[in-house]
């Protein structure tokens, strides 16, 4: 019988270090946390990156680019290798989207939040590996720590990248498998990447809980339902009822309203200033019509119509002109337009050079 | 605005490097009867407090609301600040629990601003501003001054009649922070010179609320209102500055690009979202009917067919505007996230104008 305690304790330690090997780790940077996917993961490599192509975007300090492995089952080979960029002092005029992201660049890719200044986005893409040439300093260290280890490098990967930004920061993640690549392996990784991407985004404000990972890449939908953002919402409103500052009824309310959000979550948004100009486009259509149609009524010419018309849209025009240009010069604040730009860094891989349902490389 | 060569800046900065070298403060969390100095925790996010042991005299939640949007809930604090017998400051903070996706609508207000208030910045999803203005902490506002009351009398501690006030708010696409801190006084020769001095102190610190919700304040010299301007006018570009000269220093930046980027950071400022296309305001409808009058004047050379055709224009165009701008609402919260409602927030006391009467003061809606 004194088997049984010792056998309880095995399970219990068995169990537990199964627990810490499904934990992951979330990598401090840049006064940021990055949360990687769940396994063993080995720093490869730690450089200065640089934005490419470059642009002035403020005071960053530096960028961190460092470069992560994970060894394959065996142990012969890389399984995955993780690239993280990220700014290391907050700025004052904010970052951008990934190029990638854009699905001319990519076989999936999703754009939740798009703006001037806020940038949410995933996007699933073939890589190419040329280890023989020249690549950023971080991927040189890797290049020498794997060779170091023995580990093979993959020459084509399939990547998956998370990128958020805000005013002050931004985080690119990037993840290559070295054993991925069928059309249904992609949607799983783009599934993967969508329910991962508002664990990047707290990790942008240094909102993650100790040890929280991102989730591993093969769960199903149901897992990933319960390892993503969403759950991540739910468990911290448990805890408030568990503190008694909401009640339960309260939560549960709010739970539905996160989970009838993510349900409706944008694949695809648009950014402010388009949806802004495209308003502003139908309104003075719809003014000029009706210019047309009363003037119409009114004077029973076309002609006169047509030039009244004309006259009332062009001058129209010209205020809203002047009336900017005066608002700019009145106003103390500077200002930009809310429209999304693209910013991005000197990556390891390169996009394949024609095929595999990418735009070759320009 | 930074002013250049100010006498003594170089023994501010080397005393503000050794407090950099020096490392972080420890954050301390908002729980009741602590005293905290430095930097105050609440909602995972990070509050700068001016100089002083700061009494944390209440916490507690704001109460929910029916449209209770899926922030959890909003966390609150009121900490004191004792002068003697005497209550110096009161120090006010609201935040969200739980970060949302999409923002939240315009938290700094809509146009036009009031004239004591400051936008630093305002786009889709994010903002920030300041605000100044007076309050009577009267028996009026949340649990949290309830409790912070019978403290108050508990220690047998003095409020005054009326404080006056400096508000800073700031919030992104996930979370929001906004601080009033209550004042017994603040040095100046009149009013105006106060309120002056107290939007200028809340201005550097609603920026300095920027870096509290991504939890990155460090060691930083933050002085009061009316103080602030003889240490130094922003306490994050310096603090900038300083870590650009560590990265130097450690060879993890070379001269060259250290020398780039501190031009960077001294250059850059927040920019705002431009509005290319302004509202239906009250000078968009004058001016377009003086248009469509005169044009139509000049076309028909006919005055009543002019006023006809300007008139009926007008009624269409507002028609047009109100059909418009629903379908476009439609549209916006089909194509883009759309932000939530700020929650209405109860604050200590009633607001008062300068004469002392009450009056309107609600950064906040």
């Amino acid at each position: 019988m004194r088997i049984v305690p010792l056998v309880v304790l095995l399970l219990v330690a068995l169990a537990a270090g199964a627990a810490r090997a499904q934990t992951g780790r979330v990598e401090e940077i840049g006064g940021k946390q990055v949360p990687l996917a769940e396994g063993a993961w080995i720093a490869a490599g730690d450089a200065a990156g640089r934005l490419e192509p470059a642009m002035p975007l403020g005071g960053y300090g530096i960028i961190r680019n460092q470069v992560l492995l994970r060894p394959s089952a065996d142990g012969r080979g890389v399984a995955v290798m993780a690239e993280i960029n990220v700014n290391e002092l907050g700025v004052a005029d904010g970052w951008g989207l990934a190029a990638d992201c854009d699905p001319d660049f990519s076989a999936e890719s999703g754009v939740l939040v798009r703006s001037g200044w806020d940038a949410a986005c995933w996007f699933v893409a073939t890589r190419d590996w040329d280890w023989t040439a020249d690549m950023p300093p971080a991927w040189q260290q890797a290049r020498t720590a794997a060779g170091r280890r023995g580990l093979a490098l993959p020459d084509r990967t399939v990547t998956v990248g998370l990128r958020v930004a805000n005013r002050r920061d931004v985080i690119d993640l990037r993840f290559h498998l070295a054993e991925a690549g069928d059309a249904a392996q992609r949607e799983e990784l783009a599934e993967w990447a969508a329910a991962s991407l508002g664990l990047v985004a707290m990790g942008l404000t240094h909102g993650l809980p100790a040890g929280r990972a991102l989730p591993g890449f093969d769960l199903g939908p149901a897992a990933l339902a319960r390892a993503g953002i969403v759950q991540e919402r739910i468990v911290r409103l448990q805890a408030l009822v568990a503190q008694g500052a909401l009640t339960e009824e309260e939560a549960r309310r709010q739970a539905a309203v996160i989970r009838a959000a993510a349900e409706r979550e944008l694949p695809w948004a648009y950014d402010p200033a388009t949806v802004q100009g495209l308003r502003w486009f139908s309104m003075q259509t719809g003014l000029a019509a009706t210019d047309a149609g009363l003037t119409y009524l009114w004077t029973e010419q076309s002609l006169q119509a047509a030039a009244l018309t004309a006259l009332q849209t062009g001058l129209r025009s010209v205020r809203t002109y002047l009336t900017n240009i005066v608002w700019t010069h009145v106003s103390n604040t500077a200002t930009r337009s809310d429209a999304a730009r693209v910013v991005d860094f000197a990556y390891g891989g390169r996009r394949p050079a024609a095929g595999d349902g990418q735009r070759p490389a320009p | 605005m930074r002013s250049q060569g100010r006498p003594g800046r170089g023994m501010i900065r080397a005393l503000a490097m050794a407090a950099l070298l020096l490392g972080a403060p420890a954050a301390h969390a908002a729980s009741p009867g602590a005293t905290v100095t430095g930097v105050l925790e609440i909602a995972g996010k990070q509050v700068p407090l001016p100089p002083g042991a700061w009494e944390v005299a209440a916490t507690g939640e704001q109460p929910a609301t029916a449209e209770q949007a899926p922030f959890g809930v909003v966390r609150s604090a009121i900490l004191l600040l004792r002068d003697g017998e005497r209550v110096r400051a009161l120090l006010e903070v609201n935040a969200n629990d739980i970060a949302v996706s999409g923002g939240w609508a315009s938290p700094c207000g809509n146009d036009p601003l009031p004239p004591q208030r400051r936008l630093l910045y305002r786009s889709q999803y994010d903002a920030a501003c300041a605000e100044t203005g007076a309050v009577r902490p009267d028996s009026a506002g949340p649990p949290a001054w309830q409790e912070t009351r019978t403290a108050i009398a508990r220690a047998g501690l003095q409020l005054p009649e009326t404080m006056l006030t400096a508000i800073a708010l700031c919030a992104d696409r996930q979370d929001f922070l906004e601080v009033r801190l209550h004042l017994r006084e603040v040095p100046g020769a009149d009013e105006a010179a106060r309120q002056q001095a107290l939007l200028d102190w809340a201005t550097t610190y609603a920026a300095l609320l920027d870096e509290g919700l991504s939890r990155r304040i460090g060691r930083l010299v933050l002085d009061w209102p009316g103080r602030a301007a003889l240490l130094q006018d922003s306490p994050v570009l310096d603090r900038r500055l300083l870590r650009i000269e560590a990265m130097r220093a450690s060879g993890a930046i070379t001269p060259a690009e250290a020398a780039a980027q501190e031009l960077a950071v001294v250059q850059e400022v927040p920019m705002s979202a431009v509005d290319p296309h302004p509202r239906i305001t009250l000078w968009t409808q004058i001016s377009y009917q003086l248009i469509n009058f005169g044009t139509a004047y000049s076309v028909t050379r006919d005055v009543p067919l002019s006023v006809g055709i300007a008139a009926s224009e007008y009624l269409a165009y507002s028609w047009l505007a109100t059909a418009n701008d629903a379908r476009w609402a439609d549209i916006e919260s089909a194509v883009m996230p759309q932000p939530l409602p700020m929650p209405a927030l109860q604050h200590l006391g009633t607001p008062v104008d300068n004469t002392g009467r009450s009056g309107l003061m609600a950064l906040v809606p």
